[in-house]
């Protein structure tokens, strides 16, 4: 059953790139990102109480286009600190997310200057949170493979490209801390990495993040490009009643953008 | 047509990047009948211990929730959350505050008008002038170098098996060992199964626990054994008798140690009863700031029973304090030594 889900998922993945790389319009980057963001959040295991923060963003992905597909796999992360001052009280935590995915778009529609996609996104998201102060509960992790429809409309002024993204989930599968909410399970006598996870719970929910995204981006003449965006995330588990304790987190970040061409083509 | 499109994306894509002011509803006031009620129902809900408290949870709010109004002092406040969390009588529940911390405060004079050691006598008539210290525990040979005794005031001081065994082969001659934890208050499980990972191990259970799965007071996860750990590696056992002196004073992951001894055939409690506290806490925050503690599971020992407020001891053997006073002798270190060398364990 495994080999034959790997199989799938080979040919689904690889044979649209290999036709790419046959296609005479094909560009291929990889991009390096980078930039800040400003980030808050809530876990309600822990605290009503919202979080805000900063956070950097780096990143780097693969992307492969042509005139009808685009394709891109991608590892982004963000790490950075939060704190909220409540009277006398300063309440800080840490956090980081790293996320690998892959995208493919359709292409829609096409002239000189527009070009509309459709596509989807798989990801996985990694959520840690660190509050030193919550003794048992100070760690706490959250993992969310998701499965997203994403659309991309861009706009070419020269050498200049714009582009607005705008991604909804449609189904994500949880794995959050239990009800107890608790990193200490005593567990941890027999196997203190499984039981760190002992209490943790696996759950689906529906439509439970999107993802904006507006930005420019100034191609080289060598085909290399630079750009700038801004991103808009948002994630919550308010859309399942299946989740012990509300989570949500959102970041609005600003992204430097750095792609150097892989191919020949220039675009 | 086309810059339709774009333009009713952007539009869509700049609305949304405010969203979340929308989608994430405002923190909960910080006001105190806000906080109070918080607190309340989150210990109604995650509490572990109630029918062990013997504490009627909603009786305790029908009592203080008059009591709370808006525009109260946060002393006030924090003085009727606090007498709240003490009808738990629990060492494991506590209020913290920028400008105090609540306690169980009948378990700590417990603690101390119950003190099964004296202190002075121990270091000076017993530990003695040049005594070691190895990862916590103090320690010296009595009785001739036939008896090891061991003093290990907190479950926090990490203590490795490898530092373990180092103490116990710095003493060739020994018939036996003195493990003496009144006063521990608990601190770190590991150090707990570090000590046992040196204690014969035959995959023999240690107790099981549970942790609650919902807000039910009796909602809980299916009980899990916990087993003894394996050896550490390149040891032999020490299959000698262990006598562990306990008191009031001894709390959480020593009373957790307490119960596991009834899974070693080598292994005997004296003293008194433990202060208990065998639930493991979690913490979080009230809105406005304040944090508090309560446990969430619960331990079962190995004979089906719930010691949560307390771990009996084999041999029952209140500390006698004027003989410490008049003559410097502490009657369960004496106890313990004449156990070993006179009796043995089984």
């Amino acid at each position: 059953m495994n080999r034959l889900l790997i199989t799938t998922l080979l040919l689904l993945f690889t044979n649209p790139l290999l036709h790419a790389e046959r296609d005479s319009s094909t560009c291929c980057h990889l991009m390096l990102h980078g930039g800040a963001a400003y980030g808050l959040y809530r876990d309600m295991g822990t605290s009503p109480l919202t979080y805000r923060g900063i956070q950097a963003a780096p990143g780097i992905s693969l992307s492969v286009e042509n005139s009808q597909w685009s394709y891109e796999a991608l590892l982004l992360t963000d790490a950075g600190a939060y704190g909220l001052k409540l009277g006398i009280d300063y309440i800080q935590s840490y956090g980081g997310h790293p996320l690998v995915g892959f995208g493919i778009w359709r292409n829609l529609y096409a002239d000189s200057r527009w070009r509309m996609w459709l596509g989807g996104v798989v990801d996985d998201l990694f959520d840690i949170r660190y509050n030193r102060s919550l003794g048992n509960a100070s760690a706490a992790f959250g993992n969310f493979a998701r499965l997203h429809v994403d659309g991309r409309v861009e706009y070419r002024l020269s050498r200049w490209l714009l582009h607005a993204r705008l991604q909804l989930n449609l189904l994500t599968l949880n794995y959050r801390p239990g009800f107890a909410y608790m990193d200490n399970f005593d567990q941890e006598i027999s196997d203190p990495t499984a039981n760190t996870f002992d209490q943790y719970r696996s759950y689906a929910s529906l439509a439970s993040s999107a993802h904006t995204d507006v930005g420019a981006t100034y191609c080289l003449n060598n085909g290399n490009k630079v750009g700038v965006s801004y991103r808009w995330t948002y994630l919550t588990s308010r859309t399942t009643a299946a989740a012990p304790h509300l989570f949500e987190s959102a970041d609005h970040a600003l992204l430097f953008h750095l792609g150097f061409a892989l191919t020949d083509k220039k675009r | 047509m086309k810059y339709f499109y774009y333009i009713v994306l952007t539009i869509v894509v700049v609305c949304c990047a405010g969203c979340e002011r929308a989608l994430m509803t405002d923190d909960l006031p910080a006001t105190a009948p806000t906080t109070f009620d918080y607190l309340w129902n989150k210990f109604d809900q995650q509490y572990s211990l109630f029918d062990v408290k013997g504490v009627d949870w909603d009786a305790v709010y029908d009592s203080l929730r008059p009591k709370v109004y808006g525009g109260m002092s946060a002393d006030s406040l924090f003085a009727v959350c606090a007498t709240m969390l003490g009808t738990l009588n629990d060492g494991h529940v506590n209020l913290y505050a920028g400008f105090d911390v609540s306690r169980a405060d009948s378990l700590y004079y417990r603690f101390y008008s119950q003190g099964g050691i004296d202190v002075n006598t121990m270091v000076l008539n017993y530990l003695g002038m040049g005594y070691h210290s190895t990862g916590g525990m103090a320690h010296t040979a009595l009785c001739d170098g036939r008896v090891l005794y061991i003093y290990y005031g907190s479950f926090s001081s990490a203590v490795s098996p490898s530092l373990f065994r180092r103490i116990i082969q710095s003493y060739p001659q020994l018939q036996g060992m003195v493990l003496d934890l009144r006063g521990n208050g608990g601190g770190s499980l590991s150090n707990v199964i570090n000590i046992l990972r040196l204690m014969p191990s035959h995959g023999q259970q240690l107790y099981s626990s549970q942790i609650k799965s919902g807000p039910a007071h009796d909602q809980f996860t299916p009980l899990v054994p916990t087993y003894a750990p394996d050896l550490s590696s390149d040891t032999t056992p020490f299959t000698k008798p262990v006598v562990v002196l306990i008191d009031r004073g001894c709390f959480s992951a020593t009373s957790v140690f307490a119960i596991c001894t009834q899974a070693y055939d080598n292994m005997l409690l004296m003293g008194d009863t433990t202060s208990g506290g065998l639930g493991l806490p979690t913490m979080g925050y009230l809105p406005n700031g304040w944090r508090y503690r309560m446990p969430v599971t619960r331990t079962e020992a190995l004979d089906g029973k719930n010691y949560e407020n307390g771990v009996p001891p084999d041999i029952l053997l209140p500390f006698d304090r004027h003989l410490a006073q008049t003559e410097g002798r502490d009657n369960l270190i004496d106890s313990a030594c004449s156990y070993i060398l006179h009796h043995g364990i089984n």
